[in-house]
């Protein structure tokens, strides 16, 4: 078990989310980085799926209470167990009453923290993710507090290495640029936009403003006007859509987005680059690079073959542990 | 982007978001029933690629994997049985409902009642009348869990939305605009005007049936004072009760 001593104010129970009622209006919530996510569960020998602590915004601090296996996934934020520095991306073994601290993030903006098995908390309507407008899911439905206690589903303890285990991350941005960079195909009404505002957004940096959260981030740039304007109806949206309501202002839908919405779309952010915006925090710049299905279908390709190393990998280490045992 | 010259019902591949099949271009009961029907009808196939099948006031939007290897095929089988039927003349769904909701539309559950029927050109009680005389249908699901869209309201009542938002409506708020009814499953800011309010609860995770309203149901608001709905708020479904509809 877990005791959370100190937690930002909107720590929640993540899993990959809730699919198949989007439908009857309730959206997918799951963590807002899933790379992180998978990563920290794939260490423990977990389910991709397995419900994890998603952190925004450290600093946070943990007790074990009990001898416990854990990993930790995602921004760089100084973890150290009882003082020991870890690294970035790590699973472990915690002793009984060790003390985990996160410090400030250097950069990204969400960590992910995954217990053996999962973190133990009901599965609603198929899966474990935190819904927190409507206040079911993870643990009580509710943010974190210090207090709280998280335990693992799973409790035998995984064969990991005495220094622990590690993978690498894709970096968050390409080499050299300073804005994260978030490959998107165009959406619905794109060519109801003028000329100078499709060029604008697939040429400009927007920044992202303090209003973002897991609904979506507000986005801040050079205005985007309509060259068509009339009234819309609702529509579906789905996390990445990129909205533009009348200020001209995009703004990104996430993981808790609602499920209608009447503001045109512009474009989709691709599915295998949405954990970047999950690591972008407020004052980052986004640049929207324009792809086509086929660039988009190779994305999802690369993005599972990353998956697949990490498992051979990971899985390849563990029979050398087991050979040695 | 809207052909002039088109007519219903037509299928625009959206590409990245699947197929929307449209039945008309403004609310009206016949296009939400073939919408509702042809939904039906799809989510029977059980098309290679679909993910989802979500039905909009009068249109339903098919999500379809844009890389399945199949899509090509699940977009000719959807035109296919688009044109395989007459879909606003289709029957209502099998086992649909008719719930009959307490709903206050008097002081603080009203806020904006006076000012929607002077809209509408009606005095308050012809207002109440109008929104509580006939069963309306539940149109589609939507923006939160369980929240319906119901229509059609008579002409009159195709009022626009409000130029700027309510900061805040409670859960169960009444909001009328363009000839419908939002039932807010949540508190919520809105452009729609609050008329009335009710304790009928949209999605109840735990239970069995967790979205107690699907599309093609019947719903009727039976005007009670805010006394008795204060009181229908500690019975199931705040006083909500449920028959096979006629």
């Amino acid at each position: 078990m877990i005791e959370i001593l100190a937690i930002p104010p909107l720590a929640t129970v993540q899993d990959l989310g809730r699919d198949g009622h989007w439908f009857q209006g309730l959206g997918r919530a799951g963590a807002m980085d899933s790379l992180a996510h998978r990563a920290a569960n794939l260490l423990l020998g977990n389910d991709e799926d397995a419900a994890t602590l998603e952190i925004p915004l450290t600093p946070a601090k943990f007790r074990f209470h009990g001898r416990q296996a854990f990993a930790l996934a995602g921004a760089p934020c100084g973890a150290r167990l009882d003082g020991r520095a870890l690294p970035r991306v790590w699973a472990g073994m915690a002793e009984d009453g060790q003390v985990l601290d996160l410090g400030g993030m250097s950069d990204g903006a969400r960590v992910y923290l995954a217990l053996r098995g999962g973190i133990d908390v009901p599965e609603i309507l198929g899966s474990r993710s935190t819904q927190l407008r409507e206040a079911f899911g993870g643990l009580e439905g509710r943010v974190l507090a210090p207090g709280d206690r998280l335990v693992p589903l799973g409790n035998e303890t995984p064969l990991l290495p005495g220094h622990g285990l590690s993978l690498g991350l894709p970096p968050l941005r390409r080499e050299g640029d300073g804005a994260i960079t978030l490959r998107a195909l165009p959406s619905t009404e794109h060519d109801d936009f003028s000329p100078a505002a499709q060029q604008a957004f697939w040429s400009t940096p927007y920044t992202v403003t303090p209003q973002s959260n897991r609904q979506g981030y507000r986005l801040d740039g050079v205005e985007l006007t309509r060259a068509e304007i009339g009234e819309l109806r609702s529509h579906g949206i789905v996390p990445g859509i990129v909205q533009v309501p009348g200020g001209g202002q995009p703004i990104v839908q996430l993981a808790d987005s609602a499920t209608m919405g009447g503001y045109p779309k512009i474009a989709a952010v691709i599915a295998p680059d949405l954990w970047r915006i999950g690591q972008a925090r407020p004052g980052d710049q986004l640049r929207f690079e324009r792809v086509d299905l086929a660039e988009a279908e190779k994305a999802d390709r690369e993005s599972d073959r990353l998956f697949a190393y990490w498992k051979r990998d990971i899985a390849a280490l563990v029979r050398q542990l087991g050979s040695w045992t | 982007m809207t052909d002039p010259s088109s007519h219903w019902p037509r299928l625009d591949d959206l590409v990245l978001d699947g197929a929307l099949v449209r039945f008309g271009d403004r609310v009206d009961d016949a296009a939400n029933r073939a919408a509702v029907a042809y939904a039906e009808a799809v989510r029977a196939e059980a098309l290679p690629g679909v993910e989802e099948v979500a039905i909009g006031p009068v249109s339903v939007l098919v999500r379809i994997d844009p890389l399945a290897p199949e899509r090509a095929g699940t977009l000719a089988r959807l035109r296919d049985l688009l044109a395989a039927r007459d879909w606003p003349s289709a029957a209502p769904p099998p086992g649909r409902r008719l719930w009959t909701v307490p709903a206050s539309f008097e002081g603080d559950d009203a806020p904006q009642l006076a000012e929607a029927a002077a809209l509408a050109g009606c005095s308050v009680a012809e207002a109440i009348a109008a929104l509580t005389a006939e069963p309306l249908r539940v149109l589609s699901l939507g923006f939160a869990p369980g929240q319906p869209y119901l229509g059609t309201l008579p002409e009159a009542w195709n009022l626009p939305r409000q130029a700027g938002l309510t900061p805040q409506v409670p859960a169960g708020a009444i909001t009328v605009a363009v000839r419908q009814i939002v039932l807010f499953a949540n508190p919520s800011p809105t452009g729609w005007r609050q008329v009335g309010r009710c304790a009928f609860r949209l999605y109840r995770p735990g239970g069995e049936d967790p979205f107690p309203l699907r599309p093609g149901d019947l719903v009727r608001f039976e005007p009670v004072s805010p006394a008795a709905l204060a009181e229908a708020e500690a019975r199931p479904d705040g006083g909500a009760v449920c028959e096979a509809a006629p």
